[in-house]
């Protein structure tokens, strides 16, 4: 047996060890969704840097600066500069307030916060949720095969079938604790495969003059940040990359990070902690992919999403790419968990607690959580089986229609007090309806990523609807 | 690589953090309502 795969079992292990040991905390529902609130801070942050960094960073990221070069610099600003602002002025205030208004998934909250009577927005918050978050997961599975591919052999099918059994097993067991835990390790892995593999190939290439010179005799446009565009075109790249960072304050497994911290205080440490993790993570995952141009035969990749481990295969021994390789399989397991769960939380709370069955006991509740959390990891693997679209594609897809939907309705809940139930309604529905509309136009989706216009136009039509309902009492009020 | 590509590279990184770090020393301890 080698090292790699020694060390990949002893990894997996440990997941299933903390699923185990984790099974017991689940007494109620907010227990199996949320922790009970009750956890600290370095736990929360580095959780929500995993679940928020999918296979999509270890995988996808290094892939298009692989093809594309540093035009993709803009992404990776635009992502870590919605880090900070989520961080900076979501997270306090998201936390103390779902706590107030007794919610304990965003869909909840809002209903709550307006006392919705109609249950239009936790409906259709929750239909958002399930639909989007399918195809994330089904990205994550995709993720899982290409890594255990390259890594072990087997085939991409096979490889699926070992990550999707692994997360649900560990998520149907331990719930939200065992998924901040594992979260937690996985996180430190993913950050130490992002920053010790680029200095590596940095090394291994020689220093940053060879580098450089070794990737522009080979592609003289990948070190340019417009991608040699010019005009409109470069000004299009630009936005897209940043639009990303909009997605942030949308996604309903992040927030929930936010939201199951102990101390709402420590959440400006985690913002510190958050944004280092983010900049050495995303900074390096770039590299990866920059550096891999060097070192890597370009013709003969013929599946870009596959440099990471290519790379650290051609540069570590054994174990040690055992160790980085399963930082990519840890970021596709926590990002899959999160979101599993929260899938799992938006049918089980929002669906079958608030409309099915309103004397649910909590022991039921969390019943219905497991076998809920069963089937749409289920369905989500059978996606992922006859999906061929690339992992950073599904992601941008999904990234787009939860932070179209949830980031503009929440930002302005919490800082805006004129925002109504109706303008969040309304923002919801356009930010939703204009991402699918762009992304499946092709001349649209290729030109501007579906997130600049669909946040935008949601931005605005909170704002509008808010005023407009808020005039139409002020004159019944007078009237 | 040109000035713009070595500032677009690394001012940011830099950047980000320092705001993060102010952000944490300027808010202080203080509950919000």
């Amino acid at each position: 047996m080698s090292a790699t795969l020694i060390g990949f079992i002893v990894y997996l292990a440990i997941l299933l060890t903390i699923g185990f040991a984790t099974f017991r905390f689940n007494k109620t529902l907010a227990d199996y969704i949320l922790g009970g609130r009750k956890l600290g801070v370095w736990v929360v942050t580095f959780s929500e840097r995993a679940s928020g960094e999918s296979a999509w960073l270890l995988l996808g990221l290094p892939g298009v600066v692989f093809a594309s070069g540093l035009a993709e610099l803009w992404v990776v600003i635009g992502c870590t500069s919605g880090i900070l602002f989520s961080w900076m002025f979501i997270s306090r205030k998201l936390r103390v307030e779902s706590e107030n208004n007794y919610a304990l998934t965003i869909p909840e909250y809002l209903e709550n916060k307006f006392n919705d009577t109609t249950h239009l927005i936790r409906t259709f918050g929750t239909i958002i949720i399930v639909f989007f978050f399918t195809f994330y997961v089904c990205a994550q599975f995709r993720g899982a095969g290409k890594v255990l591919n390259v890594t072990f052999g087997i085939s991409e099918l096979e490889g699926m079938i070992i990550g999707a059994v692994i997360i649900l097993f560990y998520t149907i067991m331990g719930g939200f604790r065992a998924v901040a835990w594992t979260d937690f390790i996985q996180s430190m892995i993913m950050l130490f495969t992002l920053v010790l593999l680029p200095l590596i190939a940095l090394i291994e290439l020689g220093g940053w003059g060879n580098a450089t010179a070794t990737v522009m005799t080979q592609h003289p446009n990948h070190l340019s940040i417009l991608g040699g565009n010019t005009g409109l075109l470069a000004m299009f790249s630009i936005i897209s990359g940043l639009a990303w960072g909009f997605g942030y304050m949308g996604q309903p497994h992040l927030l929930a990070r936010f939201m199951a911290i102990k101390n709402p205080d420590e959440l400006r440490k985690g913002t510190v902690i958050g944004i280092s993790w983010a900049v050495l993570a995303f900074w390096g995952a770039m590299f990866i992919g920059l550096f891999g141009i060097g070192l890597l035969q370009t013709g003969t990749i013929v599946d870009q999403e596959k440099v990471m481990p290519l790379l650290a295969n051609q540069l570590l021994p054994g174990w040690l790419a055992g160790i980085l390789i399963s930082g990519a399989i840890a970021a596709m397991m926590s990002t899959a968990d999160s979101q599993l769960l929260v899938t799992t939380s938006a049918v089980a709370e929002d669906i079958y607690h608030n409309f099915i069955n309103r004397k649910a006991t909590e022991k039921r509740l969390v019943t219905v959580s497991r076998i809920v959390t069963f089937i749409v990891g289920v369905i989500a693997f059978f996606l992922a089986l006859f999906s061929e679209k690339l992992v950073f594609s599904l992601v941008a897809f999904a990234w787009s229609g939860l932070g179209a939907a949830f980031g503009p309705a929440l930002l302005l809940t919490l800082w805006w007090r004129k925002t109504t139930r109706e303008g969040v309604f309304a923002g919801m529905l356009v930010g939703t309806v204009v991402v699918v509309f762009w992304h499946f136009t092709p001349a649209l989706t290729n030109t501007l990523y579906e997130m600049a216009p669909a946040y935008i136009l949601s931005l605005i039509t909170v704002w509008l609807v808010s005023l407009a309902k808020q005039k139409e009492k002020k004159i019944l009020n007078n009237g | 690589m040109t000035f713009w590509t070595y500032f677009w590279l690394f001012v940011p990184p830099i950047a980000l953090v320092v705001i993060g770090l102010v952000y944490y020393f300027v808010t202080g301890e203080k509950q919000l309502s």
